[in-house]
């Protein structure tokens, strides 16, 4: 069979056309319009482009060896294991920070993707959604993590866990993950703490927790999780995953606006209140960033139209200060 | 404040348009999916108010631009401070009497009332309505470009005109141009005996121009009269004249010179009468004229007469 169920037929000359760019990687799959790029393979041809553009474009090698080499000092959070902490400038300068290595040993990361119906959607027709997005982009990193021989797992949730891969670097784990991420959408409603809960349970020693969600919920209880999950030594990176329809409020005349969740209906006139709601969004994503920040969270904001590399080099730029050993 | 046209006035009905797309536009039928719905219920929570009182304002703003827009096409007129004027209804009485043919520092009288009609019939605005009405007659409306053509056209009239009935009309004319303001502007040379009554006006205001001139000298043949009315083949010419010193007088019969001389100073008030004998050289009505040297004013220096003659006699052919 071969990819995206295209013909076989080899005399179809056409149809031969067509399948060109889909045996044809790019060479920057990273900087490509992700709907595009989405449209070309599934998810396992199109993460592995993704990584394969995304490590082109580096300029370290992903291969460190096995020293432990110093990197960087930050202050020190609570949560932080004390054996990093620098004693040396704790007694010189009574200023409590913590050293930070570059270390390339096997680590374990749980990737929890929201897979609730408010993610299933798309303010595009021609746009991924929001759960597309997140999926093609979690694909990419769990990529670039087993290709270091990093542990990694995923958890689907959307009101209740919906499917849970215990994280391993074992061969054939990458097409476990392919196979979860590639599921279809769960329920209605969104409840992220069990699954921030199971994801932390799941990584057994300090690791890491990547939450991939449009962050449509209440934030006091998933910031207090991921208070609990910190406390626990992991880091905890924050994948905020946005429509721009959302960011910027859909064009158009007059309309009752249902949230597909909750199923709340409000009736607006886009032009009169556009401004108002792009700052109250600025307002709360700005919010979610204080917050997350305040359990020593990193956060990122990611755009659908965005091409996956950006968004993944934020991630590995925030991992890369809490010293997750990515490129 | 009154409308030129207050019918249009029940277009003010319009305005419950705009209230009516406020009040319905509640009713919205199309219906989006939307996951951030909540970011929106914010956003309504924070700026409910302040978008009610902008709502309102615009509703009012709406209502405001219909209802102007029905009282501009309402045609209002007022009384307002500064440039212009208000939409008036002006009847423009001209004296077109023979006096006005009156020759002054080398210009008529007449022309003088003719530029003074003129500058009122520019200064007339679409709004305005006007007419033209003369001593003599005649009676014109129509707007200030074309009054002014008809006024040019004038020429003083060979008689004393009626400049008293002339106002009863434009008093007339000018009360069928409400609501505008009434206007009569009247232009004569003054003469005394223009007006034979008082004309009543009302409250309608009367601007009347005058050109202050000095009255020239008239040299004028008051009447004529023949005697007996029928030559046979002779007669008698009555002629009644005033100068302020002595003139040359003549008696024509069609181009024939019949009798000539000079008379005596005489006013104005009190011409000289003078008896000339003629013979005619024709038979039939024959046209004669009694002629002055003329003067300034040269309306009365000649006057017209006819004869019936029977018989004529070679001797007069001969003189």
């Amino acid at each position: 069979m071969r990819p995206n169920g295209l013909p076989s037929d080899p005399l179809d000359s056409t149809l031969r056309y067509a399948t060109i760019p889909v045996l044809m990687p790019p060479s920057r799959a990273d900087l490509l319009d992700p709907s595009a790029l989405a449209a070309l393979g599934h998810l396992e041809l199109v993460a592995r482009w993704v990584v394969d553009g995304f490590l082109t474009g580096l300029h370290r090698s992903p291969r460190k060896g096995f020293s432990v080499e110093f990197a960087e000092h930050r202050p020190y959070q609570p949560g932080d294991d004390l054996r990093y902490l620098d004693w040396r400038i704790a007694a010189r300068a009574d200023r409590w920070v913590v050293k930070q290595f570059e270390e390339e040993t096997n680590t374990r990361a749980m990737l929890v993707l929201d897979v609730s119906a408010s993610m299933n959607w798309t303010g595009l027709s021609t746009r991924l959604t929001k759960l597309a997005y997140a999926e093609h982009m979690l694909g990419a990193l769990a990529l670039l993590l087993l290709r270091q021989r990093d542990a990694v797992g995923v958890v689907r949730a959307d009101d209740s866990l919906r499917s849970v891969v215990p994280p391993s670097s074992r061969s054939g784990q990458w097409f476990r993950l392919a196979a979860s991420l590639s599921q279809a959408a769960g329920g209605a409603g969104s409840d992220l703490v069990p699954a921030l809960a199971q994801a932390a349970h799941l990584v057994r020693r300090p690791g890491f927790v990547v939450l991939v969600s449009d962050l449509l919920v209440d934030p006091a209880p998933v910031i207090e999780q991921l208070r609990t999950v910190r406390a626990r030594g992991h880091e905890v990176l924050v994948l905020h995953v946005l429509d721009p329809a959302e960011r910027d409020f859909p064009e158009g005349a007059e309309a009752v606006f249902t949230d597909p969740e909750s199923g709340i209906s409000v009736p607006a006139t886009p032009s009169e209140i556009r401004a108002e709601y792009q700052e109250t969004v600025r307002q709360a994503l700005e919010s979610w960033r204080t917050g997350l920040l305040q359990v020593g969270a990193r956060y990122a904001l990611a755009m659908t139209d965005q091409p996956f590399g950006q968004p993944l080099r934020a991630l590995v730029r925030a991992a890369g200060r809490g010293g997750m050993p990515i490129a | 404040m009154t409308f030129l046209a207050p019918f249009l006035l029940g277009l003010a009905a319009f305005a419950g348009v705009p209230l009516l797309v406020h009040l319905l536009r509640r009713r919205v039928t199309r219906r989006v999916e939307f996951p951030a719905v909540r970011f929106l219920m914010q956003t309504e929570r924070e700026h409910s108010r302040e978008r009610a009182v902008r709502n309102r304002l615009l509703l009012l703003l709406r209502l405001i631009a219909v209802l102007a827009l029905v009282a501009a096409a309402a045609r209002p007129i007022a009384q307002l401070g500064g440039a212009g004027h208000p939409p008036i209804a002006v009847a423009i009485v001209l004296d077109q009497s023979m006096s006005t043919s009156a020759v002054v520092d080398g210009r008529t009288v007449f022309s003088r009332l003719q530029a003074g009609a003129r500058d009122v019939a520019e200064q007339l605005t679409p709004d305005d309505r006007a007419w033209l009405v003369t001593s003599a007659g005649r009676v014109s409306a129509g707007g200030g470009a074309s009054l002014a053509a008809q006024i040019d056209a004038l020429q003083p009239s060979a008689g004393r005109g009626d400049l008293d009935g002339a106002l009863r009309r434009a008093r007339a004319l000018v009360d069928a141009g409400a609501p505008r303001t009434p206007v009569i502007v009247v232009l004569s040379d003054g003469q005394h005996s223009a007006l034979d009554s008082l004309v009543a006006v009302g409250d309608v205001p009367v601007i009347v121009h005058v050109p202050e001139l000095s009255v020239p000298e008239n040299r004028a043949v008051h009447a004529v009269e023949v005697e007996p009315s029928r030559w046979v083949p002779g007669g008698r010419v009555k002629v009644t004249i005033s100068a302020p010193d002595s003139v040359a007088w003549r008696v024509l019969l069609g181009e024939r010179t019949v009798s000539r001389g000079t008379a005596g100073p005489a006013p104005f008030a009190a011409p000289g009468t003078l008896e000339v004998p003629a013979q005619a050289e024709d038979t039939g009505w024959l046209a004669g004229r009694v002629e002055v040297d003329a003067d300034d004013f040269a309306g009365n220096d000649t006057r017209a007469f006819a004869v019936l003659c029977l018989l004529y006699t070679s001797d007069a052919a001969d003189e």
